[in-house]
């Protein structure tokens, strides 16, 4: 069930609203954990089973430590979670490379049945390394209790697609939160504005990009290949935007508060400036808990790339058990290292649409390597991208209209508007004093949300099914 | 009871503005309507053409639980099943048809909406953009199959005759938007055959070779021929099996036009009704009116098979209102069987929904007095559906 079904929007979300209303205050954490296994169990049955008994044996090593104050609980903690998160990601992906170096050398392969990826372990497992970091730290007490601290780590708008939380951040709001007057307003006009992301946005440009990548690169020209690759940056961003929207919205009906994910990724002016906006929860977890465990900045010059580079390269991974990931990992980390040495302080001289465009066209490139499957149909993508003498929109065998209809472009056009519009000078000031000017904002904000809903859900219903692409991380 | 009411009360009288308050109710009453809408069906049930609106609740069942199964059948059926399918269904396609100018946000709708609100099925502007050219097989050898049949025919004094009908793109190229052309306009499979089937002597009849440019035989909402086309169409084949078997009692009829134009119908509006969209009237361009005049209906009527596509049904149609066989047997795509065994019914019967393997053989076509193999011009490449294949008389 994800987010932009009928099922959740329909039955689960005004069910589980209903349940969080009509018990008691005290009773209420009970109840969206009860809705928040059940949302794990629909995905994944049997891994809610680990992720209730991993829980549990978080909660009692972080007890026991604070009881012994011996370290070895939280350590074992971490590296059972590691272990978890390997086993679950990574077995496939090593026993697949042993396989084929035993291959290479004539032996026979090891037998293997492969594991299925339990949805959202790579946010959940992160989230419970921070509360045993958090614990070990003391920047967070012991959860008050066992369902508490299940809450926090199943809690369902973040459980399988982030924003990664960190412990300390949600654990006073487990144990109370005042719900503000206007948070359930905020909170569903901001899942609207989300589904409407994920639903009209991305999934329209994201039949774009699946289309144009199915080409073959023989019959694939240069524009298109652009084309692709455009769609392709912009379903990523609102895609993950959109859900991180509607899990923010969802958690404010419920009276939390969960940080911001996204600011206006491509107005990035470098690829510093990007990493401070995309996917924030992210950066702030690497941040706290491997970047400064690492050294951070308070290390020699050549120790700091290093360590830029490890944490880049292990973002690279948690994204996908693939040389690909790891790729585009090690090239963001270079490219942040890149900026360190000399290009902040050359591109502060340069124009700001200079700077946008060439941190955009960066991130184009990369995304290349995200979302091909190996190097090969990289390589040969990244071919298309630069031969230039097949500058034309004609296909050989396909019309346009079968890789891009008219709502399709609309999509794309609105998409990057919301994009790049934030990097224009005094946008956001004209914004915000048009804003101002507005009569009834409430109303306003509250017709165009379920307009929003409206439109998405008819949207959602005719084109069936459609996974969040965040989901395979 | 009591305690929901209280707590309903305590959220309506919470610190919210008023606005937002109704706004937010606004937004719990959409999330609720769908499981108000399947108890209490407030609003009528609205069906689709060619979709099914009732799915079956999924067997619930630990293996399916934790499978998964029963997770993803359950939320197809509560999608179906919330009594609000039809209503969401009409009003998406019809805000992209009406905003975006196509039939469906999905790239693999099989209805594709052309320029002027022309409606196509996709297999046609394939063959338009010469996508099967890869597929087709090899001409000469192909007209020799065809010729197989023809000379088994004869060779049993029974008629044989292959029947092309155009291809609605081809024919309107006008009607094709630029965005959906893959270059010029292919020729199709017929210039490639076409050489072979007179090489070969084969009885063939190319529809379009006979249309008045002046006169439009397709309409824009449909897939087929024009009442009028039909009815030229069948008049083209009636009279060239008139030739055929100069000595057989077959009907004499006139399709006389008569300078009106009508509203399309029925059959006419098979593209339009597959769009399933609230409104298609505004798009409806008008057909040209005929009267169909009988000079002669038959006395000793002849037993016909007919082997083709769906343009068969409305020759089909005009035959029996002409009272033209005794009995017709029609497989359809070679894979269902329809017959018509009453002595003028006024539409062929559906048979076997499963074609039975035994009508393949050779006995069961010279059984007839007269074969009608047909195809449209897009699908000439599987003329027969494997019936030419299974012909074998030694």
């Amino acid at each position: 069930m994800v987010f932009s079904s009928f099922t959740f929007i329909y039955l689960f979300l005004p069910l589980c609203l209903l349940c969080y209303w009509i018990f008691p205050k005290a009773k209420r954490n009970l109840v969206l954990l009860a809705f928040s296994l059940l949302f794990y169990f629909w995905a994944s049955p049997e891994v809610v089973f680990i992720l209730i008994a991993s829980s549990f044996l978080d909660y009692w090593l972080s007890g026991r430590f604070e009881q012994t104050g011996r370290k070895a609980f939280i350590t074992f903690g971490v590296v059972f979670n590691v272990l978890l998160l390997c086993y679950f990601k990574y077995a496939n992906f090593f026993v697949d490379q042993i396989n084929f170096s035993l291959e290479s050398v004539g032996v026979s392969p090891i037998g293997w049945l492969h594991i299925a990826l339990p949805a959202g372990i790579s946010f959940f497992t992160f989230e419970k390394i921070s509360y045993l970091i958090d614990v070990y730290r003391k920047t967070a007490r012991v959860a008050k209790s066992f369902p508490n601290y299940l809450l926090f780590t199943s809690l369902f708008p973040h459980l399988i697609a982030g924003p990664i939380l960190k412990y300390h951040d949600l654990a006073e709001q487990i144990e109370s939160r005042i719900q503000k007057s206007g948070d359930f307003f905020a909170g569903w006009t901001r899942f609207c504005l989300g589904l409407a992301k994920k639903v009209l946005i991305a999934d329209e440009v994201g039949k774009i990009a699946d289309n144009i990548f199915a080409i073959s690169s023989s019959e694939l020209t240069t524009p298109f290949a652009w084309l692709g690759i455009i769609a392709y940056s912009i379903q990523i961003y609102f895609d993950f935007a959109g859900y991180s929207d509607m899990a923010i919205g969802m958690a404010r009906m419920f009276g939390f508060k969960f940080i911001e994910n996204f600011n206006s990724p491509y107005s990035a002016q470098s690829m510093t400036d990007f990493w401070k906006r995309w996917h924030i929860s992210l950066t702030n977890w690497m941040r706290e808990y491997l970047y400064i465990p690492l050294g951070g900045n308070r290390v020699n010059s050549s120790r700091l790339y290093l360590n830029l580079v490890i944490v880049f390269c292990a973002s690279g991974l948690w994204h996908g058990a693939s040389w690909t990931f790891l790729c585009w990992g090690l090239l963001h980390g270079i490219f942040l290292i890149i900026d360190r040495l000399a290009w902040l302080k050359i591109s502060a001289k340069l124009p700001k649409i200079f700077n946008v465009s060439l941190t955009y066209i960066i991130v184009l490139m990369t995304w290349v390597l995200f979302r091909s499957e190996n190097f090969t149909m990289a390589g040969a993508y990244y071919q298309n991208l630069f031969d230039f003498s097949e500058l034309n929109f004609y296909l050989a065998n396909k019309s346009n209209s079968e890789i891009i209809h008219s709502r399709g472009i609309w999509a794309l056009a609105i998409g990057l508007c919301f994009s790049f519009l934030p990097a224009a000078n005094g946008f956001l000031n004209f914004a915000k004093k048009f804003w101002s000017i507005f009569p009834m904002k409430n109303l306003m904000v509250g017709i165009a949300s379920l307009t929003l809903l409206i439109l998405a859900t008819l949207s959602l219903v005719e084109s069936g099914y459609s996974p969040f692409l965040y989901y395979q991380f | 009871m009591k305690k929901i009411i209280e707590k309903i009360l305590e959220l309506v009288t919470a610190d919210y503005s008023s606005k937002q308050l109704v706004l937010s109710c606004c937004f719990f009453g959409l999330l609720v309507f769908p499981a108000i809408q399947y108890s209490l069906q407030v609003l009528p049930k609205i069906s689709l053409v060619d979709t099914p609106m009732q799915k079956k609740f999924p067997v619930l069942s630990i293996q399916s639980l934790l499978t998964t199964e029963f997770q993803q059948k359950f939320e197809k059926w509560l999608m179906h099943n919330n009594g609000l399918f039809g209503w969401m269904i009409k009003t998406g396609n019809s805000i992209n048809y009406q905003l975006f100018d196509i039939g469906s946000s999905r790239y693999s709708s099989r209805t594709i909406v052309g320029a002027q609100k022309a409606l196509f099925d996709k297999i046609y502007l394939n063959d338009f953009n010469g996508k099967y050219l890869t597929k087709v097989p090899d001409p000469e050898a192909h007209a020799k199959l065809i010729k197989n049949v023809q000379e088994g025919m004869n060779q049993q004094d029974k008629a044989f005759l292959l029947v092309i009908h155009p291809n609605k793109a081809r024919l309107n190229p006008n009607w094709v938007k630029e965005s959906q052309k893959v270059g010029e306009p292919s020729p199709g499979y017929l210039a490639r055959l076409r050489p072979y089937l007179d090489r070969e002597k084969i009885n063939y009849l190319v529809v379009s070779d006979f249309f008045n440019p002046k006169i439009q035989y397709f309409v824009k909402s449909g897939a087929h021929l024009n009442n009028y086309g039909k009815c030229f169409s069948a008049k083209l084949v009636n009279d060239r099996l008139r030739t055929l078997i100069p000595n057989a009692d077959l009907p004499q009829f006139e399709c006389e036009l008569n300078n009106r134009l009508v509203s399309p119908q029925d059959e006419d509006l098979d593209l339009a009704n597959l769009l399933n969209i609230w409104d298609y009237t505004p798009s409806l361009e008008p057909v040209p009116d005929f009267k169909l005049i009988v000079k002669n209906t038959p006395k000793e009527r002849l037993k016909a098979l007919f082997a083709g596509t769906s343009y068969c049904f409305g020759m089909l149609s005009l035959f029996d209102q002409v009272e033209a066989f005794r009995a017709v047997d029609f497989l359809f795509y070679n894979k269902t069987h329809y017959y018509s065994r009453k002595k003028y019914t006024p539409n062929v019967q559906k048979g076997k929904s499963a074609f039975s393997k035994k009508l393949h053989r050779p006995q069961f076509i010279l059984n007839h007095d007269l074969l009608v193999l047909e195809s449209t011009d897009a699908r000439l490449h599987q003329l027969g559906f494997g019936l030419l294949d299974s012909f074998k008389i030694n």
